[in-house]
């Protein structure tokens, strides 16, 4: 009983990260129909330019958090500019969205590999270890967990309450129509990229913190994230989250049954069972909420 | 210098097989298998585990591989009625990073992250001057089947796959079972592939199967252009002038391989936004 509470625990603390990733990218699928895998590259840089900052160059966490965002943000609205825009222009077909988005993430892979290395970059900052009934639970991860869920809460303000909101829902549901009625779907793209971004940089923080940095975590995250929001059901923010959570308790299952070796796969045969036997998601909403 | 030469243009050579076998899923079928260096490492461990624990000789496990691989890559192929486009996409790379976890985790067979060492090159074909002609030879004979395969009738239900599903269908094709077809001739030859690398490189381990290859086989297969046989292997020979070709310079070697990768992707970038074709391709990026 007491395992599988904190296996609970354990899950709830990397699907709060994994929600972050999930819903980012659903607001960026949503407006703009792109699989951004090169998301992972957003939170790899996240996580690498707070360590170097911090850690390596010795200024506060204040500081590196603002300089860990700026350049995630600044790289997730590059690449949306360079690239997915011009293929726009161009009408290009998914194919081409597609290896475009796994050159990006390649190129920002082996970017940090040859700017920060292939070793594992730790923090180690020890925060006081709170026990409830025989489980564990760090400062740093409550603060994970209370950190993402205002975000998410936030968000979802955002999508329901305000005419960005409006507009990014209109531009979801119906690119041309929304562009007649006088939203200008570019900068709503634009702006979906940067607040997903965001998302994504403060996701990278937030894993650098908890769990260390690894080079390859990006294409990872940017996996999990999507199945995530497969499991949720494509384009809907509330079944990413949810997804998320539950990428997370399986995984913590899979790490106890099978041990850890088996972690990172596990995502995938979750995602591929719900492809096959429920493609439409949990939810199974098509349009954007 | 001259072995020097010799290993490259066996490498080169392999990378060909790969190549050309994944532009018949992608290029020729649509299919965009991002788990193409999965079946290939399953070919590789086939080979290399038969030959060093089971005492077979190298055609035999040759063989092996390649139906190995190939009974993969149609299992991959089953669920692609459902799983179309982007999401085959995902699901084949996640299928690559569940053949990595196999490969690191299952110890008792793979020895993990040591990997499968002293993996003999066949008799006869120890001399690397000799296994290039080997795998020459198997490049040649796989390049006129899958010659063959796309220009015969068979070969034109593959197109009309990529171009459009629903047409095929209604034409009255078996969607389906073409799919299957060159799924499983695709992982049969890249099969092949993973095979021979494993008795040219004598080792091999979880991390030979990872990224890189994916890398380097899909910017070959891009550049030279989707659809065109002759294209892959000419992309092939491009990549790997740009790869060796910064060897003259005077970088690390720890910066070299993210470097290579950058120099790929960056002309993959290239090549999708401003010649969506390719050098020799008969298709568009669709």
């Amino acid at each position: 009983m007491q395992i599988v509470l904190q296996l609970i625990i354990n899950a709830i603390i990397a699907g709060s990260v994994y929600a972050l990733v999930a819903s980012g990218l659903t607001f960026i699928y949503a407006t703009s129909r792109i699989f951004h895998l090169a998301h992972g590259v957003v939170i790899l840089l996240g996580g690498y330019v707070f360590h170097y900052v911090w850690v390596v160059l010795g200024f506060s966490p204040a500081l590196a958090a603002v300089c860990a965002i700026v350049v995630s943000v600044a790289t997730g609205l590059i690449m949306n500019e360079l690239v997915y825009e011009t293929q726009r222009k161009r009408k290009a077909k998914r194919m081409a969205y597609l290896i475009s988005t796994i050159a990006l993430l390649m190129i920002g892979n082996a970017l940090v590999l040859l700017l920060f290395g292939s070793s594992l970059k730790a923090f180690s900052v020890q925060t006081e270890v709170y026990r409830f009934f025989d489980l564990n639970i760090t400062l740093m991860q409550i603060i994970l967990i209370i950190v993402s869920t205002l975000l998410l809460l936030t968000l979802s303000f955002i999508v329901k309450k305000t005419k960005f909101g409006k507009a990014m829902r209109a531009t979801a549901d119906n690119e041309e129509v929304a562009e007649v009625m006088g939203i200008k779907t570019r900068d709503i793209r634009r702006l979906s990229f940067l607040v997903g971004s965001l998302l994504g940089a403060i996701a990278g923080i937030l894993i650098g913190l908890e769990f260390n940095l690894d080079p390859n975590m990006g294409v990872y995250l940017a996996i999990k994230g999507f199945t995530a929001m497969v499991i949720g059901g494509v384009g809907s923010i509330g079944g990413a989250i949810f997804g998320a959570f539950i990428v997370g308790l399986f995984e913590q299952i899979a790490v106890w049954f099978f041990g850890a070796g088996w972690k990172n796969s596990m995502a995938f045969v979750l995602l591929f069972f719900f492809l096959l036997l429920r493609p439409q998601g949990l939810f199974g909403m098509r349009k954007f909420k | 210098m001259v072995n020097f030469l010799i290993h490259i243009f066996t490498l080169v050579a392999i990378y060909g097989l790969i190549a050309i076998s994944f532009n018949l899923a992608m290029g020729y079928t649509g299919l965009v298998n991002l788990g193409h260096v999965g079946l290939m490492g399953i070919g590789a461990y086939v080979s290399a585990i038969l030959t060093t624990k089971f005492g077979f000789s190298f055609f035999p496990a040759f063989v092996l591989a390649g139906i190995s691989a190939a009974v993969f890559g149609a299992l991959l192929a089953l669920p692609s009625r459902r799983i179309k486009d982007d999401y085959f996409a995902l699901l084949t790379l996640g299928f690559m990073f569940v053949t990595s976890a196999v490969f690191i985790n299952w110890t008792s067979l793979t020895r993990g992250t040591l990997g499968v060492r002293g993996i003999m090159r066949p008799e006869g074909f120890t001399d690397p001057f000799f296994f290039f002609i080997l795998v020459l030879l198997v490049l040649a004979v796989a390049y006129i089947i899958l010659n063959q395969t796309v220009s015969s009738p068979f070969g034109r239900v593959l197109e009309a796959i990529r171009d459009d599903e629903q047409v095929a269908e209604s034409l009255g094709k078996n969607v389906e079972r073409a799919k299957i077809t060159a799924m499983a001739l695709s992982g049969f030859f890249v099969g092949l592939s993973g095979s021979l690398l494993a008795h040219f490189l004598r080792l091999i381990n979880p991390g030979t199967f990872w990224l890189d290859p994916l890398v380097l086989a899909l910017a070959a297969v891009v550049i030279g252009g989707l659809a065109s046989l002759r294209g892959s292997l000419v992309g092939v020979i491009l990549v790997f002038v740009i790869s060796e070709s910064l060897r003259f310079f005077a970088i690390p070697s720890s910066l070299i391989g993210p470097l290579r990768v950058m120099i790929f992707m960056a002309v993959l970038v290239i090549i999708v936004l401003w010649r969506p074709k390719g050098l020799l391709g008969r298709a568009d990026l669709d």
